[in-house]
This record gives C-alpha cells, sequence and structure tokens, in this order.
C-alpha cells in the first residue's frame, strides 16, 4: 500500500503544503465579511475550505511512516499513522463535501434544521466504515455515492441545465480530492509523471480560487 | 413586478437611510423609508442594534435617534464587495 521514494514524498509534501496554505488562506481571508453579514452561504463556503484544508492535511499522515525513516531515522509503527490518517480523512472530507454542496443549496433547501446531524453523521459513519475496512477506498466509494446523490438533488426543480462556472470549479475540486485518494491505493501503473500532472492541475484549481477570493477581500 | 430584496439589501437600504439622514433619524421614519411591514422592520432592527450596526441615543427632550455606529458605516462601505463576492462564488 505504501511507497517509500524519497523524491515522490518530497513532490507529496509540498503538494499538500500549498493546498492546506490555500485552504487556510481562504478560510481566514472570508473571517471578516463573514463577520459582517452571518451570511450562511459564505459560512458554508468557508468551513468548505477548512475542512478540506485539515482532510488533505490528516490525508497526508499516511506518509508519516514513510518521513519518519528519513527525518528521525526511527519507524513509526506502520498501522498508527494509517488508522490516525483513514479516521480524519473520511470525516473531515467527508464535512468539506457536505459544506460545499450546501454552500451552494442552501438557498434551494427550506429544511436546514438536520443538516449538522445529518453531515456530521454520514462523515461519521464513513469514518467508521473506513476504519473497519482499513482502506482510503470505501471513503473513496461512498463519498462518490454521496457526490452523486448531491448533484441529482441539485438537478431537481432545476430550470436551466448544464453547469456554471463556478459550480465546475467546485466539482472540479471534488473530483481531485477523490484523485488525491486513489492515488493513496496501489499505484501500479499510475507513473509519478501523470501523478504529478495530476497535482499540478489540482494546485492550479486552488490557486484559481483563491485567487478569485484575493479579487474581492 | 419588482423583486424582492435579500436580507443583505434590505439591511444596506435601512443602514443608507440612516446615512442620508445625516445619522439621525427617529425609529418611526426609519420604518417607512424601509418599505418593511412593521413586523419585519422590528426582527430587522432588533438584529441591527445586536449587531452593534446601529445604535440609538437620545435627545435633551429624551426623543430617541437612531445612529450608525462605525460597524455600520463598515457594512455599507463594504455592502458592493459583499455583494460581488457571494454573487461570484454563487454561494
Amino acid at each position: 500500500m505504501f511507497w517509500f521514494h524519497p523524491t515522490e514524498l518530497f513532490a507529496e509534501i509540498i503538494y499538500t503544503l500549498i493546498i492546506v496554505c490555500f485552504c487556510f488562506i481562504i478560510y481566514y481571508k472570508t473571517k471578516g465579511v463573514f463577520e459582517l453579514t452571518k451570511h450562511q452561504g459564505i459560512n458554508y463556503f468557508r468551513k468548505t475550505f477548512l475542512f478540506l484544508g485539515l482532510a488533505y492535511a490528516a490525508r497526508f499522515a499516511v506518509h508519516l511512516f514513510s518521513l519518519s525513516t528519513i527525518v528521525l531515522d526511527y519507524r513509526i509503527p506502520r498501522g498508527t499513522p494509517m488508522l490516525l490518517s483513514l479516521v480524519l480523512t473520511g470525516y473531515l472530507s467527508t464535512m468539506a463535501i457536505f459544506f460545499l454542496v450546501f454552500s451552494v443549496l442552501w438557498k434551494k433547501k427550506k429544511e436546514t434544521r438536520y443538516f449538522t446531524l445529518i453531515s456530521n453523521a454520514t462523515a461519521a459513519g464513513i469514518s467508521i466504515a473506513a476504519l473497519l475496512s482499513k482502506e482510503f477506498f470505501i471513503i473513496y466509494v461512498m463519498q462518490m455515492v454521496l457526490l452523486l446523490f448531491a448533484i441529482a438533488l441539485s438537478q431537481t426543480k432545476k430550470k436551466t441545465r448544464g453547469l456554471s462556472q463556478m459550480k465546475f470549479v467546485y466539482l472540479l475540486i471534488l473530483v481531485f480530492w477523490f484523485v488525491s485518494i486513489a492515488l493513496l491505493g496501489p499505484k501500479r501503473g499510475i507513473p509519478f509523471e501523470l501523478q504529478t500532472f495530476l497535482q499540478v492541475v489540482s494546485l492550479g484549481i486552488f490557486a484559481f480560487i483563491y485567487y478569485r477570493v484575493e479579487k474581492w477581500l | 413586478m419588482t423583486r424582492k430584496r435579500d436580507r443583505l439589501e434590505v439591511i444596506f437600504d435601512i443602514l443608507s437611510t440612516v446615512r442620508e439622514r445625516h445619522n439621525s433619524i427617529k425609529p418611526t421614519p426609519l420604518l417607512r423609508y424601509s418599505n418593511l411591514s412593521s413586523q419585519s422592520f422590528a426582527q430587522y432592527y432588533q438584529e441591527l442594534l445586536e449587531k452593534e450596526f446601529v445604535k440609538e441615543v437620545k435627545d435633551r427632550k429624551g426623543k430617541k435617534f437612531v445612529t450608525l455606529t462605525d460597524k455600520g458605516f463598515h457594512y455599507l462601505e463594504k455592502y458592493r464587495t459583499i455583494k460581488g463576492f457571494i454573487k461570484d462564488f454563487e454561494l
């Protein structure tokens, strides 16, 4: 399941660091405008990036095993980082998906009382399922089902067809999250160059969101 | 038919009305200018007081006036940015 290659590990550290920085900067930048307006859409939007940043950081925990052998000359027991990463990544990323979907849909849905309960229960369920199966793949599958359900929900009562530019960007954020999870699995057949390319595109999407936030705030 | 104002627009309109009246207006004319029902206005007014966007002051005769706080002025300055941000990100 784990690979050990200093170059790939270095690329992974840089990739995670940049994404986490983008996410936290977006969260911080939107603080003022949220405190001024208490706008629910802004609230969900900024929480998306808070949870996404934490999810990417938690996802990196699987590499602590490899990193510890280089930096500390000590091997962290292989199972510990993986279990920690599975539980945290499952919960945090599912919450991020909920917040992102809800930031767009909250105006259409009159009933929002159970949002906290449903999102937390689903995130905890996915987290437990991942822990029991000890596979990132289960997070991937369950979140994909969740996303398809959210897309179907957003299409109900919709008068116009197609995606706007920003919704397309939101969809890409989730697609590249799934790619980042898939890259944690057995990677036979995925060349390093392709992996790097996907990570660069992913960074480009986060940079685009950051640029748009920076433009306004 | 005119479009229904959203919450942020209503707040902007109320605060703008106060500013345009030299930052001092009685609550009753403010209700009239706001184009809201008295029930809706009461809710918005309470919210603006709680969030410290406006404050109530009394003159020497004990008459109540509404004035903007620094936070209220800040909201007016930032309004276009906020609207642009919400529209751009489809929130």
